[in-house]
């Protein structure tokens, strides 16, 4: 509510204001802000810090659990957004089906389960048209963890594209969707929250503007699902000085394919009186238009718009001063032809907008009084240069001219300025800005163009800079979920997923793809001679076996052929039932054609640990006409084999056509060789695979040396920080339970073993007690060897630490020693040493590296979608969203540099940079190889879906927050010509400075912009008050 | 998160014909802290009658043996002979198990998860 209260005060507070309050306005505005944003994120403040381990929470008792998601978040206007709600209503429903439940001590089966039912609510819902890909994340955290009270809560953590999609499409621009690189379609599920067919959606707005003074109003839209007109529209605002009104019927269309993605329609009335002071400007207008889109073209989705109204109505002006020139009118007739083009790309975080408009102007007879020409370009960058603090720039430069044919221009039809847009074509989706633009000057009132003359000018130009930065932030994927390197590597495997299943949709279009599906399924004219090799062929022979395979049951043969027949009903080893399968694998490539590869690749081809069905079907049956002919049942055997004989022929037919499918879009391996030559060749060690080898063999030497190493090395005592799981180490440490927990308790002193016994596992460890152990394991960690073969014979020691154990060490080796033995006897409780944490990631990296290069092991004789997938994941991933493993690997060595050094490592670290910079050099080589591969056009049409899907992952995961509070600085440049009066006719210049508060993507922007050069009639500044959408997906 | 903290993650791709979708997914599991276990979800869709309904739906559990494969699996991606093993195999034995549960207890199925990891 804090936020309704805040515009409703601001309202009954602006109602009372006049020119002079703004400051105090501001503050105001700031103050209520900042308590919405506090209402907002309470949401996760005050939560009791909890263990990551699961396992030290079995038994609490659950005192809440709950859904989260990133639209979860409780706003003052969530009441306006029925998605939100339904969203909610249906986790809500989803929360009481869970088996965690309030109340119930906490166990993992229950818990799994939950999981379990999240992660099949997205295997189940379905993906609306407008997202094309989904990828969704869950995860959990515990809350209000209490040891004493064995209480804790759980959330259960959602996150996934979809709800950007909401929160975008919720206060998205209509004109902002067609720069999506998506697919428009129809919407088939009524229940789908994005579908607005037949929902009247109001939007009730307010504001303040020192021109129009507090406003407001309401906009409502009416979707219908068929008919040229499917839209309509309506809006009005009023204040105590000023209307508008508008009202639209609109009709469109989108296209699947083909240049043109979308186009519509729209007749309507608007109407507008607006103050300019002091000046009154007023116009209706009855409009025809039609505006098109075409498909975004090339990786920077350049997307061209363009656009044509014909207008009707009329033009008034209520002036103080009466005009002289006999170009300038107060009151005319209107009508107007307007033609537009217009063009916009995007590319990382940047995008680009220009257009140009023309206007052909009468004064409502048939005729031309004056051309109007609109120039309009823009460039929004966000700098992302930390996490969920992006830098925002935004550009606007706009200029235009009236040319008149000596007829008069209405006065309202001229260049008037302000902290306003106003559109080329009223109510039109792309906005293009016909006004000169200075936020320090109230709407319309940048006028004057000589003395005690405000009429607005025949030519403007305005620039326009707004820059922000977050300084406070509510990341809407909490930092220990999207810092997670797992998290981002499954984004990762997921995207390429998507794009092999993209890349084999596109292919089951393809005409050489349609014909051999045709072939096969038996749907070609049938030619003479042997059986043709197609499923429906294919499909006669399976039946005729499995008659025949009846009709021998039913004599009862003997044991030797039951044993034959009962291996094709279940198949040794591989457990199919070979003729039920076939016949079930046939049906299915007849009737889906989703599955029709596959399952002809299951009948006929296999794959490299099976073969095809029909082929292991033979075989059995084979075996069971030799299993007859020695019966001896001749007759029988004979019979059989004849059938078995036209399968083989049937299946040898097939063969090769399947093998052409399974060809179709198979990229030629040898377009990898270039990329392989950087990656891994038997040629020399000059290649990724060497120096991932070096490195490996580095970490492994840093290893081996820190059991000397003092201080972080595991020649270290034991810091507070090295037990990771205080709670279980002491209880096998109390019950003395395996041989090394015992002995060590024999060790400890009585006063040490009384803590233990009086500690009760069902709370943590007190701190007397840590201590306690903590100093007692570091008397014994020094000396002597804690080894025997008997007392460590449960523990999984590695080789290096077994070595160590036989060689007899002495002084820090002999610290190294114990310490290891101890870490390894308790895994999970002990960590190993600070250098050896520290070494652990880039460890991870150098055996994920190790295991992707092992699977590049004679790649010649792979398939290509499987070295790209390889390839892709080693040396080019997906930006920092999921990063390459050879740029963790680099990212770990800097990382790693200090904690070397400090632990006298010198030489070592030297080694890995060395390493690394060679590392960094060739991923250059491989990145540019791999970049240099030509694309089928199937591939490049799932890249730029792909890349689609991995931008909003980076904006989820990366960039997008659930409230931001960036201090806002603005310049502007404007001017309006040409001056009638001596100084006028000048550029004015603003700079103002204000707070921006969003709400996921949602901005309001509070501030004030000065005058710089304020001339004597001119106001000292005006105050910025916006609420706009920033489009994150661009 | 600890050594082993549960979570998922899910693809859904809608086909450029607005006619077909496919899911896939990958759960981390825990058996305890220190255990993980991996289940992968796939699901074909087909638009039939104004309606989505499923054609292929296949739910396999790998590890701990596995486990390592898995993880690899999730962080590389499926390759296409994978899915067509998806569609093929698996969902052979899945339908022949019980067509209207994708859950079923079945050592073949494992078996045949585990083939999954290794196709190429």
């Amino acid at each position: 509510m804090t936020l309704l209260l805040a515009q409703a005060a601001i309202g009954t507070w602006c109602w009372r204001i006049r020119r002079g309050c703004e400051r105090s306005l501001l503050a105001v505005c700031c103050g209520l802000m900042l308590a919405a944003s506090c209402f907002a994120a309470s949401d996760d403040s005050a939560r009791k810090p909890c263990r990551d381990s699961v396992d030290s929470y079995l038994g609490y008792k659950i005192s809440n659990v709950r859904i989260v998601t990133p639209l979860s978040i409780r706003t003052p206007l969530s009441f306006l957004f029925g998605s939100q709600k339904k969203l909610g209503d249906e986790f809500d429903a989803l929360l009481q089906r869970m088996p965690v439940k309030k109340g119930d001590p906490f166990d993992r089966a229950a818990h799994n389960a939950a999981m379990e039912m999240l992660f099949d609510r997205y295997a189940e819902k379905l993906v609306s048209p407008g997202e094309r890909i989904r990828v969704a994340f869950t995860t959990f955290r515990f809350e209000d963890c209490d040891d004493v009270a064995r209480t804790i809560s759980i959330s259960y953590l959602v996150y996934s594209t979809e709800f950007l999609y909401f929160a975008s499409r919720i206060f998205e621009k209509p004109g902002d969707q067609i720069t999506r690189s998506l697919a428009p379609g129809k919407l088939e599920n009524p229940d789908s929250l994005a579908n607005t067919n037949n929902k009247l959606l109001p939007q009730p707005f307010a504001g303040y503007d020192r021109a129009r003074e507090v406003f407001g109003g309401a906009k409502a839209a009416f979707n219908t699902e068929n008919g040229i007109i499917n839209k309509v529209d309506l809006g009005a605002s009023g204040s105590a000085n000023s209307a508008t009104a508008d009202f639209n019927l609109a009709g469109a269309k989108d296209f699947a394919a083909g240049f043109l993605s979308h186009v519509d329609w729209r007749m309507g009335y608007n109407y507008f009186n607006l103050p300019s002071d002091p000046n009154q400007l007023k116009a209706g207008t009855g409009l025809g238009q039609i505006f098109g889109a075409t498909r975004p073209i090339g990786s920077h989705d350049l997307t061209f718009r363009f656009g044509a109204s014909v207008e009707g109505g009329n033009r008034q002006s209520e002036l103080p001063v009466s005009i002289t020139d006999p170009n300038v009118a107060q009151q005319l007739g209107y009508g107007a032809l307007k033609a537009y083009l217009g063009a916009t790309a995007n590319h990382d975080r940047r995008s680009w907008t220009a257009s140009y408009g023309l206007q052909l102007s009468s004064d409502g007879d048939l005729g031309l009084n004056y051309t109007k020409h609109i120039f309009d370009a823009g460039y929004r960058l966000r700098y992302l240069w930390r996490e969920h603090r992006p830098f925002r720039l935004e550009a606007q430069v706009t200029a235009g001219a009236i040319r008149t044919r000596g007829k008069p221009v209405p006065v309202a039809e001229r260049f008037f300025g302000g902290n306003k847009v106003r559109s080329f074509i009223d109510g039109d989706d792309w906005i293009i800005n016909t006004a000169p633009i200075i936020r320090s000057f109230p709407q319309n009132t940048f006028n004057l163009v000589g003395s005690n003359l405000p009429i607005g000018g025949e030519n403007f130009f305005s620039a326009n800079v707004t820059l922000s930065q977050p300084v406070w932030n509510f990341p809407a994927v909490p930092f220990q979920i999207s810092q997670e390197q797992i998290v981002r590597d499954a984004l990762g495997g997921q995207l390429r997923t998507a794009r092999v299943a993209t890349v084999k949709s596109y292919l089951e279009e393809e005409p050489g793809y349609v014909t051999l599906n045709k072939a096969l399924l038996g749907d070609a004219a049938p030619s003479d001679g042997p059986p043709s090799g197609n499923l429906v062929t294919l499909s006669q022979a399976v039946d005729q076996v499995e008659e025949k395979l009846a009709a021998i049951g039913r004599q009862n043969p003997p044991s030797e052929v039951s044993d034959a027949m009962a291996a094709v009903s279940d198949e040794p080893d591989l457990g199919a039932d070979l003729v039920a399968d076939s016949k079930d694998a046939i049906e299915a490539a007849r009737t889906d054609t989703s599955a029709f590869k596959a399952k002809v690749r299951e009948l006929i081809a296999g794959s490299n640990t099976r073969k095809g069905l029909i082929i292991r079907l033979i075989t059995r049956l084979d075996n069971v006409v030799d299993a007859l002919r020695r019966a001896p049942l001749p007759a029988a055997a004979q019979d059989l084999g004849n059938t078995v004989s036209t399968l083989k022929q049937i299946s040898t037919s097939m063969e090769p056509q399947v093998a052409k499918l399974l060809a179709i879009g198979k990229v030629d391996i040898a377009l990898y060789r270039p990329v392989m030559a950087v990656v891994k060749t038997d040629a020399s060690d000059d290649d990724i695979d060497g120096v991932v080898k070096q490195i490996a063999a580095t970490v492994e030497a840093i290893k081996k040396r820190a059991n000397t190493i003092p201080n972080t090395g595991r020649a270290a005592l034991l810091q507070p920080a090295d037990i990771k799981l205080p709670k279980p180490l002491a209880v096998k440490l109390r019950d003395g339970s395996d041989s090394v927990s015992a002995f060590l308790n024999s060790q400890f002193t009585q006063e040490t073993r009384d803590l233990l016994k009086a500690y009760k596992d069902t709370e943590d460890p007190p701190d007397q007690l840590l201590r306690a152990l903590i100093s007692e394991l570091n008397r014994l960690i020094s000396g002597p060897s804690l080894f025997t073969d008997d007392r460590f014979s449960d523990a999984d020691l590695t080789d290096a630490t077994e070595e160590l154990a036989g060689s007899n060490p002495q002084g820090a080796a002999l610290i190294g020693l114990n310490r290891s033995l101890l870490a390894e006897a308790f895994p999970r409780e002990i960590s190993k040493s600070q250098l050896d944490d520290a070494l652990d990631p880039l460890d991870g990296f150098v055996k994920d590296a190790t295991d992707t290069l092992s699977s590049l092991d004679g790649f010649e004789s792979s398939d290509a979608d499987d070295v790209r997938s390889a390839v892709h994941q080693l040396v080019m991933g997906f930006g920092d969203l999921s990063p390459a493993v050879t740029a963790s690997i680099s990212s770990e060595v800097r990382k790693l540099q200090r904690p070397l050094t400090n632990a006298g490592l010198q030489t070592e670290a030297q080694a890995l940079l060395a390493e690394n910079a060679k590392l960094t050099s060739l991923q250059k080589r491989a990145r540019d190889a791999f970049n240099s591969i030509p694309l089928t056009k199937l591939e490049q049409q799932a890249d730029r879906d792909i890349a689609y899907a991995a931008r909003s992952l980076d904006v989820i995961f990366r960039e997008i927050n659930l409230v931001e509070i960036a201090p806002v600085v603005t310049f502007d440049a404007a001017r309006i010509g040409p001056g009638v009066s001596p100084g006028f006719g000048k550029t004015h210049y603003g700079l103002g400075a204000g707070v921006r508060f969003s709400i996921v993507t949602l901005d309001f922007t509070a501030g004030y912009s000065f005058n710089l050069n304020r001339q004597p009639t001119e106001p000292r500044g005006a105050v910025l008050l916006s609420m706009t959408i920033s489009d994150l997906f661009r | 998160m600890g050594k082993c903290k549960e979570f998922s993650i899910n693809l859904a791709v809608l086909a450029p014909s607005n006619k077909r979708q496919f899911s896939f997914g990958m759960m981390r599991g825990c058996i305890d802290d220190n255990t993980p276990l991996y289940a992968m979800i796939f699901v074909l869709r087909d638009l039939i009658n104004g309606e989505f309904q499923d054609r292929v739906k296949v739910k396999v559990t790998v590890g701990p043996t596995f486990n390592d494969k898995a993880e690899g699996l999730m962080k590389r991606g499926l390759n296409a002979a994978q899915l067509d093993f998806l569609q093929g195999p698996l969902t052979s034995r899945m339908n022949r198990l019980n067509p209207s549960n994708s859950e079923v207890a079945d050592p073949r199925m494992n078996q045949l998860g585990q083939e999954l990891l290794n196709q190429k």
